[in-house]
């Protein structure tokens, strides 16, 4: 009897403990739950507080998800030096997980940064999510009119709303191999090769001289991905209207212009981003590469380590178009916006905070009054001149290109476009029976496909 | 009530875990919703339109069938043949083992990477070889082709779980009594008598498990094609060439995640999948443990 008694209570106490471990293994999540909300709460009195001009009294912490650690960590330093009480946590979040990895964090309620980075690439599904505070509203304030005019589309929703800042500009023209211009254009200058390839026209026939001199080994683009994203980009139009979707007065000429240069042999077959396409940068094989301010960084010494003084930029004929890009933006439910737009707006808008950035990275930002304050920095050598030849790079891009460019609106179905256009091309460029004509028709069906609820034509 | 006290923590773990997930997303499914907004009950919406309206559902649901009708025959065939020769050898056994296990534990970001490189048109190594070899004149496009790019896919599905349908049907071998094939022995039958009339009936019910539960599997055939398609860069082609590689939850996760921001019709694909999971698993076992009920 007694041995059966221990044996009971043995059991008892066993499948007591096994029950409050999974009871605790449940509890868990709430707990962790628990302080997070506790700390972003307490710190949002202090920072709701500071709305004077004093940095000081600004505090709480500041939580960014961002691809780009090394912009962080360097960044984070300066601010902190004007604004040492507010603490900015980085977590890297890669862009191609960012949006999905957000909506989780929402749905759950559980983890969501203050400063959301909204890259081109779902930027208008990110907006249509209406997570974004409007910037022009309190605390914020924003004047629109102290960015660059050109900019301001990229940042409102569809609602006309401005809810984001640009996390730098990205106007974009070519890249190009000064050593291939010289030996076959005979000229590197970039004044002269904006001649050379003033219109379409003239840049088709360009590149059919090119490949003939060369015999073959040397086209102008690395394929049809790279030129599509000049042609696209350079009709501003917008093509959405609520669900009404517009391919034709978007694409139809893009794609005419697309076909012609891969029926006249001077495009590549190399698909974006593959090993292959990075890896033909520091080859020789193609004249150029459409680039933006961050290129330099990211594209072109990445992929050609060896290249200094090997690259020029020079505009795109007939126009400026606009090359990926990052809005910034700020969490609507966040508990910290003043600090959160402390570090926004020194760190993307701020003339100190642009001034670094753009020593140190190259990246340049949307604010007017930084180009006007600190003519002398733009004027000076930035970080990828010498690699680019000694041309000034900056100064090119703001005098060249960003002139004539103009803004596009941004819409949800941006994405499903860019992905049925990735579906596409690599067909395109394997059977050439197929016409501009046919590609549009079928790109259309596509679109249709993936966006069911919209009237696409 | 010792046994439900102690049954307890599983279910409580299972509830959360598995039931209330499963529960969720079946009313999801009911439902329009993006993930952040105001879900709206729409009823059984999701499914009439996924059923009537959209031809990349029927198109994802046959590549996947396609590509299943390739992997699956391919893997158990080689496999029981790689078992049976494995079996058989006095020497070096444990090192073919080993190394047919290894794809089946190597990282799919890796596989993903090898094999769209292996096969990429340009610079990659079959076409690279075929042209030196003088078969070819210029590379084929294996990724952009609507056969051959599934056939890439297979070929991936199979050079990862041939090892582990290898240790599978080793293991059924194991459990073979010696004295059965002693007796054949003594009848006179030898290698593949043995093979086809001893070894293959014994090993039915490895057969018919490893049968059902790669329908399972391939039905929800995801990695392979998503990372063959740029998985593992910044470039993310869906579906691949005019979507012949596009299976029924890479739909699901292009609806949810990459194109839209659909997760009830999402759920509702993934609902319909369930149903046909079931459909096919039954069929498949059906088909494959018959004749056990003959004889």
């Amino acid at each position: 009897m007694k041995t059966i008694g221990v044996k009971k209570w043995a059991t008892m106490l066993a499948s007591l403990s096994l029950l409050t471990v999974s009871l605790a293994a449940c509890g868990s999540n709430n707990n962790n739950a628990a302080p997070s909300a506790t700390t972003s709460a307490g710190a949002s009195p202090s920072a709701s507080q500071a709305a004077s001009a004093n940095p000081n009294d600004l505090s709480g912490t500041v939580k960014v998800w961002d691809w780009d650690e090394t912009f962080q960590k360097g960044m984070i330093p300066e601010f902190n030096k004007k604004y040492p009480n507010i603490k900015v946590e980085v977590t890297v979040v890669n862009p191609n997980d960012y949006l999905q990895k957000l909506q989780s964090g929402i749905a759950s309620g559980s983890d969501v940064p203050d400063i959301i980075l909204g890259e081109s690439a779902y930027r208008g599904k990110l907006f249509d999510l209406g997570v974004l505070d409007n910037l022009e509203g309190a605390p914020y304030n924003f004047d629109k009119s102290s960015v660059l005019d050109y900019t301001v589309p990229y940042l409102q929703n569809s609602k006309g709303e401005l809810i984001a800042i640009d996390q730098a500009i990205t106007p974009a023209g070519f890249a190009y191999r000064r050593d291939l211009a010289k030996e076959y254009w005979g000229t590197d200058d970039p004044a002269e090769l904006e001649k050379l390839i003033s219109s379409w026209d003239a840049f088709i026939a360009k590149g059919q001289e090119l490949k003939e001199k060369s015999g073959g080994k040397v086209l102008m683009f690395p394929g049809l991905g790279d030129a599509y994203i000049v042609l696209r980009g350079q009709n501003f139009n917008s093509y959405v209207n609520g669900t009404d979707v517009d391919l034709t007065s978007k694409l139809q000429k893009p794609l005419e212009t697309l076909f012609k240069m891969r029926d006249a042999g001077i495009l590549g077959k190399n698909e974006l981003w593959t090993p292959a396409w990075s890896a033909s940068m520091a080859k020789g094989q193609f004249m150029f590469y459409p680039m933006g301010p961050w290129g330099p960084k990211w594209h072109i010494s990445a992929n050609d380590p060896e290249g200094s003084g090997k690259w020029g930029l020079v505009k795109a004929p007939e126009g400026g178009f606009t090359r990926g890009g990052t809005a910034i933006g700020i969490y609507k439910d966040s508990k910290v916006k003043e600090a959160a737009w402390a570090f926004m707006q020194f760190a993307y808008l701020s003339d100190e905070g642009s001034a670094y950035n753009f020593k140190t990275f190259g990246n340049m930002t949307s604010s007017k009054a930084f180009y006007e304050n600190e003519k002398a920095l733009i004027e000076a050598p930035g970080a990828y001149d010498e690699f680019f030849g000694g041309q000034n790079l900056a100064k090119y891009f703001m005098e060249n290109i960003v002139p004539d460019m103009k803004g596009e609106a941004q819409s949800k179905y941006d994405s499903v476009v860019d992905s049925v256009f990735n579906a596409l091309y690599p067909l395109w460029t394997k059977d050439t029976s197929i016409t501009a004509d046919a590609a549009l028709q079928k790109f259309i069906t596509e679109v249709k496909n993936k966006a069911t609820e919209a009237t696409v034509k | 009530m010792w046994p439900y006290l102690f049954a307890l923590p599983f279910i409580l773990s299972y509830a959360a875990f598995q039931l209330y997930p499963v529960l969720y997303s079946f009313y999801l499914s009911l439902s329009d919703w993006n993930g952040i907004g105001e879900k709206t009950f729409v009823g059984l919406r999701n499914y009439v339109d996924l059923l009537t309206k959209d031809p990349l559902f029927y198109k994802s649901l046959w590549n996947t069938l396609i590509m299943m009708a390739m992997f699956i025959p391919i893997t158990l065939i080689l496999g029981l043949l790689l078992a049976y020769w494995t079996f058989q050898l006095t020497r070096g056994r444990k090192f073919f083992q080993t190394v047919n296990v290894l794809p089946y534990i190597t990282t799919p970001v890796a596989i993903g990477f090898i094999f769209s490189y292996l096969f990429d048109w340009q610079t990659g190594l079959i076409n690279l070889i075929f042209v030196k070899l003088g078969l070819m004149q210029e590379g084929f496009y294996w990724l952009q082709d609507p056969w051959t790019s599934r056939a890439v896919i297979a070929l991936m599905v199979v050079w990862r779980n041939l090892g582990y349908f290898m240790v599978i049907f080793m293991a059924g071998m194991t459990a073979v009594p010696q004295d059965v094939y002693e007796a054949a022995k003594v009848d006179g039958s030898t290698g593949f008598h043995t093979f086809r009339h001893i070894t293959m009936p014994l090993l039915r019910n490895i057969s018919v498990f490893l049968i059902v539960t790669s329908v399972i599997n391939g039905l929800q055939l995801f990695d392979e094609p998503k990372l063959l398609y740029g998985g593992w860069s910044g470039s993310v082609q869906v579906g691949g060439p005019d979507n012949t590689a596009l299976t029924v939850i890479w739909k699901f996760v292009d609806e949810s995640f990459i194109s839209n921001t659909r997760f009830g019709y999402a759920s509702a694909i993934a609902y319909t999948l369930f149903v046909l999971i079931v459909f096919f698993s039954i069929i498949s076992y059906r088909l494959s443990a018959q004749k056990e009920d003959k004889r």
